[in-house]
């Protein structure tokens, strides 16, 4: 039972975290590493740490000449729980904390960071296994759900309420669907999968502020190769991002991206209860709409503790 | 008579359960606190005790980069500041004047908020910033 949930944790253990481009409101789009990984009254509990730095702007493919903002980080916690009601369902819940979401610029000759730091928001999804078979072992997951726009979203720094790109949350209420698919031969050490994202916001109606964020796509092949207790993958992330509207429908036209990144990522489990892993995102090409801030790279730390309570109960009469 | 046994990992395991239970539904319950609209507080009638007389602004058109300087010319004691625009940035130190700068994404007409509040309430007003490409 043990080895199978190892060989389970291999073929799912990808990274599949997309890292919002810095900094963007809310928390950072895309789900745990768990999405593949669930049984009946399984929970996986999730804890990752993320930085992401941002540093230069960009116009369509190009470099733009802007000094204005000289860095754009973050730095969050991300919690995220998983239980799996039964063999094809699972419950999953997210949310996180921005320690600290800093813009520094160079104003008027001096140094200035407007910074902001809060909860973010809550993620909440059903999922469940359209295919599963055991050889070769592949599996097919849905996954469908909302994010609560419930963080920090009025956060302020000396009397000044910071922009909507540096509060902790997104402001908008989004919906989610995702498909996970992955595909690995027992006796085989490499492993194939495919996740795909598409999220949608609802407007933002709070005072005089009238704000629509653009769709988001993001389409994530690769590949993993298992060495015992290690798991080393290798993926091509594809990010599509429509653009934003204000009032009147009118569009922001410095807004919506196409971004192609490079996500390896380690991940090593311990007694298959228990893994760590690292993972990083590296931009390979980067087309922006406008002039905008794009993001210079990611870097992710998670711990993963899986609790199985199908545990045997002796009844005695 | 029924009797279940657990081994002592079986027991951590369900005593972690409980604990992440808990801990999830206090979460829960303080988002959902967080999130309940605040009561309405009436606002005052402008006076020598609280007042904005005017909001001026040293440019009211703005190319993407340029700065200006929005002042709040305003009456009373103890006065408390809070700016908010819904695009753009802007900075300052808590005084009644900050600076907006005219970001790429926020072309279009703007909207500055300043609301002022001491002892005897809260007072606000807007002024409306246009920011053009070119």
């Amino acid at each position: 039972m043990k080895q199978l949930l190892l060989i389970s944790a291999f073929l799912s253990g990808i990274s599949i975290h997309a890292f919002s481009q810095c900094c963007s409101a809310g928390n950072p789009v895309g789900g745990d590493a768990t999405m593949g990984l669930f049984s009946k009254n399984q929970w996986i509990i999730n804890i990752g740490y993320k930085h992401s730095a941002s540093d230069q702007y960009f116009h369509l493919s190009r470099k733009a000449d802007m000094n204005i903002v000289d860095e754009s980080f973050f730095d969050y916690n991300q919690i995220s729980v998983n239980y799996g009601i039964s063999k094809r369902l699972a419950v999953f819940a997210e949310t996180g904390y921005f320690w600290d979401k800093t813009q520094k610029l160079t104003f008027d000759s001096s140094e200035i960071k407007i910074q902001s730091h809060g909860l973010g928001d809550l993620q909440i999804n059903l999922r469940y296994k359209i295919i599963k078979s055991a050889n070769p072992r592949h599996q097919l997951i849905f996954s469908g759900g909302i994010k609560l726009p419930v963080g920090a979203f009025n956060e302020e720094q000396d009397g000044i309420v910071v922009p909507v790109s540096l509060q902790p949350s997104s402001g908008a209420l989004k919906y989610n669907v995702s498909f996970f698919y992955s595909s690995k031969k027992p006796d085989k050490k490499l492993g194939l999968s495919c996740f795909t994202l598409f999220e949608a916001s609802r407007w933002i109606e709070k005072d005089f502020l009238i704000h629509h964020y653009g769709p988001y796509l993001q389409l994530t092949p690769g590949f993993n190769y298992s060495l015992k207790k290690i798991l080393i993958s290798a993926y091509i992330k594809y990010e599509l991002r429509g653009k934003d509207q204000r009032e009147n429908n009118s569009i922001i036209e410095s807004s919506g991206s196409q971004i192609l990144l490079f996500n390896p990522s380690i991940r090593f489990s311990i007694s298959g209860d228990w893994s760590f892993s690292l993972s990083t995102d590296l931009p390979i090409f980067k087309y922006v709409y406008g002039y905008q801030l794009t993001n210079k790279y990611a870097i992710q730390f998670g711990i993963r503790k899986e609790i199985n309570r199908a545990y045997s109960v002796k009844v005695k009469d | 008579m029924k009797n279940i046994k657990m081994t002592s990992y079986q027991i951590n395991n369900l005593n972690l359960i409980r604990a992440f239970s808990v801990a999830f539904s206090i979460l829960i319950m303080i988002l959902m606190i967080q999130a309940c609209d605040q009561p309405e507080i009436p606002k005052p009638e402008p006076s020598d005790n609280l007042s904005i007389d005017s909001l001026v602004t040293t440019k009211s058109d703005l190319v993407i980069w340029e700065k200006a300087y929005i002042t709040a010319y305003t009456r009373g004691k103890n006065l408390k500041f809070k700016w908010t625009t819904n695009h753009g940035s802007m900075l300052g130190r808590d005084s009644n004047t900050v600076t907006y700068w005219a970001c790429p994404s926020c072309i279009g007409i703007n909207t500055v908020k300043c609301t002022v509040t001491n002892e005897y309430g809260t007072v606000s007003d807007t002024i409306a910033i246009k920011v053009r490409l070119k």
